[in-house]
């Protein structure tokens, strides 16, 4: 069977489960919420300025949110017991992992389009076209952030202190991601010519590309019995 | 499939001797020998033993990543061990380093934490390292252990570089390196004290490896002789009892 | 060295060089004197930090090497190697 047509049937099976069940979308949005409802009370947005702060917050939603969305994802693997039959057959594994990644950046930029808006009315600030390109830039951080946090999740989810250890190898291996959302967040907020956010998206392009390629290579190390 | 560890005991006596000649020459030097800084006192001193550090953590991070590559195309699980090893090592480094950074800094800017690009993205590395190790504790076997290790030294050596230029940028500073004559480059003393202490790290370095990689080797006879013994008891002849 | 020296470090140091010890008196008095003090009291803890992780990491390593030669051979006697 075809490479890509593996990762795409894979990607379509998890994004069809998830429109049935609706399951995972629902718990990370109201995850996010409430994350972002705690920031509300921890931080005096009257007082404070939403452009300084909101992008950090924003991506500390996220990425709590992600790594939710990433255990979970593989841990239903294991649950039902998938990999095997995926794994058996005679493709490259990383099809798979392809399938997986492309279907997490999906629920977590679905939920990152939902969020923005609502932080947005949650503090304050005024819509523009700018939020449709936050989405967007936060979308292209997620690309890479779910390619790594994939790779590591698959092992991570197969050990005892799992939930522990993806974020403890995700959230550092992930700081330039990091970086390169809170800043594009923050000028694209703040209004500030688009010269001032090519360098940081070309980080985020970087970045992704160079972690996809290298996650695709590696993976099969990741799986192989 | 003897594995038994070389006994080069004498070497490795006078591997360390060296390292403990060339150690206390490089604090003699520091301490007595090489002029002060003007602006931050006696205190600057320490980066005669933060730089090094600093080089061995760098050395001990590639060094992973290039024998976990090695291992992941060989199979030979003397390469993991060598990762395994230059891993810890390059924690250990980085530890030194994170300690020394802040007691320097505290004296001479007044907090403990300056949010200096260095020992930020340094800071990163170590819970990286970190993450690193307990992973490969976590792992079921020392297969797992070793494969899971060595992809995530890969994609921790690849990272690292972006992780350090990215927080340079983030900052918008150029990098605040902590020259000694304030930005004039390094007085030709301090550059040779920092040559001989760099050294000296570096021959430490290699003694520790060395001890760690037979360390590591010890553990595997332990594990296959156990293993031999547990298999031959099993299927032991009528002869036992 | 002169023998009647109540530090022979200290000779040892200025032999050694030039004048280091005029070196640390400029560098004492170019700054406000207490500030010096506490300073070299963070050099030296800064060097004593190094030491003791240093130190640790070696006594760790060699206890273990120690508990694992001896392990090893008495498996291997066991075995009748």
């Amino acid at each position: 069977m075809n490479y890509w047509r593996i990762a795409a049937l894979v990607a379509l099976r998890d994004i069809r489960s998830e429109l049935r069940s609706r399951e995972q979308i629902a718990t990370l949005l109201f995850f996010s919420l409430l994350v972002l409802v705690v920031f509300n009370f921890a931080f005096d947005f009257t007082v404070i300025d939403f452009v300084a702060l909101g992008p950090g917050i924003l991506w500390v939603v996220f990425s709590f949110a992600g790594v939710l969305s990433i255990s979970r994802s593989f841990q239903q693997e294991r649950e039902e017991d998938r990999m095997q039959g995926v794994l058996l057959a005679p493709v490259d594994p990383s099809a798979f992992f392809l399938g997986k990644v492309a279907a997490n950046t999906l629920f977590i930029a679905a939920v990152e389009a939902i969020v923005v808006p609502l932080s947005i009315l949650l503090f304050n600030f005024r819509f523009g076209p700018a939020v449709g390109l936050v989405i967007l830039a936060l979308a292209l951080n997620t690309i890479g952030f779910a390619a790594v946090g994939s790779l590591f999740a698959c092992m991570t989810t197969r050990t005892r202190r799992g939930e522990l250890l993806l974020p403890l190898l995700l959230f550092p291996a992930a700081v330039p991601l990091a970086l390169a959302a809170v800043k594009t967040t923050g000028h694209l907020l703040a209004g500030r010519p688009l010269e001032r956010v090519t360098g940081w998206l070309g980080l985020s392009a970087a970045y992704d590309l160079i972690f996809l390629a290298a996650a695709v290579l590696l993976f099969d190390h990741v799986v192989e019995e | 499939m003897d594995r038994t560890v070389p006994d080069r005991a004498g070497w490795q006596h006078a591997h360390f001797a060296a390292v403990a000649l060339l150690m206390t020459a490089s604090v003699v030097v520091v301490f007595g020998v090489v002029p002060g800084e003007r602006t931050m006192g006696v205190v600057q001193r320490i980066f005669y033993f933060h730089v090094p550090s600093a080089l061995c953590a760098f050395l001990g991070v590639g060094l992973c990543a290039a024998f976990s590559a090695l291992y992941l195309w060989r199979k030979d699980d003397r390469w993991d061990l060598l990762a395994h090893a230059s891993a810890e090592l390059a924690t250990l480094f980085c530890t030194i380093v994170l300690v020394t950074g802040p007691i320097w800094a505290r004296p001479v800017w007044g907090v403990w934490w300056t949010g200096e690009v260095r020992l930020t993205s340094t800071l990163v590395l170590w819970l990286i390292l970190v993450g690193y190790l307990v992973l490969r504790s976590s792992a079921e076997n020392a297969d797992q252990a070793a494969r899971w290790g060595a992809v995530v030294a890969i994609i921790a050596a690849l990272d690292i570089p972006i992780i350090y230029k990215s927080v340079e940028w983030w900052r918008g500073l150029h990098p605040r390196v902590l020259r000694a004559t304030g930005g004039q480059g390094l007085d030709p003393a301090m550059e040779k004290t920092l040559l001989l202490c760099s050294v000296t790290f570096f021959l430490l370095f290699a003694y520790l490896l060395g001890q760690r990689y037979r360390l590591g080797l010890l553990a595997r006879d332990v594990e296959v002789l156990t293993h031999a013994a547990r298999r031959a008891a099993a299927s032991g002849p009528g002869a036992q009892p | 060295m002169n023998a009647h020296d109540p530090n022979p470090l200290l000779a040892l140091l200025a032999a050694l060089q030039d004048a280091p010890l005029t070196r640390f008196a400029t560098e004492t008095a170019a700054a406000d004197p207490g500030a010096n003090a506490r300073r070299f009291r963070f050099l030296i803890g800064a060097y004593v930090a190094v030491w003791t992780i240093l130190a640790a990491y070696l006594f760790t390593l060699s206890v273990r090497l120690r508990r694992l030669s001896k392990q090893v051979r008495r498996l291997k006697e066991r075995a009748g190697l």
